[in-house]
Parts: structure tokens; sequence; C-alpha cells
């Protein structure tokens, strides 16, 4: 008897865990498509602040772009304070952008003609690797 | 006989006259002709934008990583309505693409773009690419698409509404990721 709540337990622990991170995987994902343009570029705004929970200020922000379209390559590029870090769908960069609490400038474009969509994950982290608050808005639809 | 001859001269002299009218008229018409050859000469169109001077190009490096970006940070004059900017990438054949996005954080109607060269190594650059906004600071970002040592040579112009580079553009490399 005790066993079976036990199992219970852990059965709906188990299924409770990844609902959990599913909401936290969508909180910092953003999706979108670039037009036939080349020149075409997203632009949107990411704002990292510390929670006032005692987890900390924001060290960097942290970005991998996924993305595809006919013979193309899709990038973003993080850009604060005068310092900024080029990512490209497929390639792992393993490397956030040191620029603290603040509003990263996050654009997204392609290296050819086409239509592409994309998928962008980021997280403002603290030093030790911690979330801190995130929040997104899109300054420029591309063209 | 003295009346038939004056009538003799005042015919030669109109014959004359009316030669010359017509060698004058026919310089003119030869002129007519030439400018017809330089309408002509002007259906080929001309380039849509001509070649910035030195002044406005930059060359840098960027180091193997493949995140590195270097950043041209760029003060426009008075009289600004667009940045104008495109890449040449001057690396041997293989290895990444290379590209320059122009960004105007102060915002504006069109304030980001981006232009790729397709080819590396050649003398062909990257897609002329324009953003609007006014006098005032204005990012332009070099970057590539993966790992690889890349040389490139940049155009940075603002440029007024007659679309003329101004003489007032500072691009200064801010970072420089070599």
């Amino acid at each position: 008897m005790k066993n079976t709540s036990l199992r219970k337990i852990v059965v709906t622990i188990s299924l409770l865990m990844p609902v959990g991170y599913a909401g936290i995987a969508t909180a910092h994902d953003q999706s979108g498509s670039l037009g036939i343009s080349a020149a075409a570029t997203d632009m949107y705004l990411v704002t990292c602040s510390d929670f006032g929970d005692g987890s900390g200020t924001t060290e960097h922000l942290y970005l991998q772009i996924s993305g595809f379209g006919p013979g193309l390559k899709v990038s973003a590029q993080v850009f604060k304070d005068g310092k900024a870090l080029n990512s490209t769908a497929g390639v792992v960069v393993g490397k956030g952008l040191n620029g603290g609490d603040g509003d990263y400038t996050v654009t997204v474009n392609k290296s050819a003609a086409g239509n592409a969509t994309y998928g962008i994950s980021y997280h403002c982290e603290s030093k030790s690797g911690g979330h801190t608050d995130t929040t997104i808005r899109q300054l420029l639809p591309d063209r | 006989m003295k009346t038939i001859s004056l009538k003799n001269k005042i015919v030669a002299v109109l014959l004359l006259v009316i030669a010359g009218h017509a060698g004058f008229a026919f310089a003119f018409s030869m002129v007519g002709s030439k400018t017809i050859i330089r309408t002509t000469a002007v259906v080929t169109p001309p380039p849509s934008t001509p070649p910035l001077s030195s002044e406005f190009s930059h060359t840098g490096q960027l180091g193997p990583d493949a995140w590195v970006t270097d950043i041209w940070t760029v003060d426009c004059p008075v009289n600004t309505v667009r940045l104008d900017t495109q890449v040449y990438d001057k690396s041997p054949a293989v290895g990444p693409l290379l590209s320059v996005q122009a960004i105007n954080i102060r915002g504006g109607k069109e304030p980001a773009a981006n232009s790729t060269d397709p080819g590396n190594g050649d003398e062909a650059p990257s897609p002329l690419v324009s953003i609007t906004g006014s006098a005032g600071r204005f990012f332009v970002l070099i970057d590539k698409t993966s790992a690889g040592l890349k040389i490139y040579t940049v155009n940075i112009a603002c440029k007024n509404l007659a679309g003329e580079a101004l003489a007032g553009t500072k691009a200064t490399l801010t970072q420089d990721d070599n």
C-alpha cells in the first residue's frame, strides 16, 4: 500500500517535471520567418534584469539559433554596449555575450535571398548559470 | 549690257548667300547628329551607385572562432537620411560566408539590414544595403557563418537625400575580433 502511494507520487512528479521545463522553454523561445529579400532582418530587444529574489544579477545573455531555408544559412547577432557576437544555425557557439542587466539588441538574418524560418532560444543568466528575469519584444518585422 | 552684268552679279551673290546658309544649316545638322549620338550614349544606364572613394572603405580581419564579430561605430553628419554599406570578402576561396549588418538602434522605418558576400576572394562585393536614419550614431557589424579566418574591406557611407556620400562620415573599429 505504502509502495503504491510512493509510486504514484514518483509518477506524478515525473509527469509534472517535463511540463515545468516545457513552460520555461516556451518562455525563452521565439520563432519567426524572414522574407525573400537577402537583406531581410528581424530585430528584437531582449531585456535582462534581476528577479530581486536573491538569485543575482545578469552576467550574460545566452542565445542559440536554429533555422531553415533553401540554400542559405540563418544567423543571429547579439549586441549590447559596444560588444557583439554572432551565432549561425547549426554551429555550436557555447558562448554568451557578457553585458550584465539591461537591453540586448538581437538581429536575425540570412546569407542569401529566399524565405526562411527560424527559432531562437535565449536566456539571461547570472554568473553561476542561474536564470535571471528575461523578456523579449520584436522591434522590426522583416521587410 | 551693264544691267545684265549687274543682274548676274546679284544672282551670283544670292546663290553664294544661299550656299552659305546651306553650309551653316549643314553644320547645325551635324551638331544635331552629335547630340543624337550623345543621347544614344545616355541610353546605357549609369551605375545606380557610383563607387565610393577610399575615405569610405575600411579593412579588417576576423579571427578563427565562429562567433567573432567586428563592430564599426559610425557617426553620421547633418543632412544624413540613410547609411549604405557593403562588404568585400578578400579571403581565400574556401571558407565561411562573410556578412555585414547595418543597425540603427535609435529606430526608424528600416533600422536594420543584412548583406552577405556570396563569393570568397573575388572582386565582387556583397549587395549594397541601406538603412534609414538621421545624423547620429549607427553600428555596422561584420561576421561569418562558421569558423575560419577572414580578411575584408567594408564600405560605409552616410548619405544625403540626393544619394551623395557625406564627407563627414566617421567610422571607427570599436570591437576588433581578429
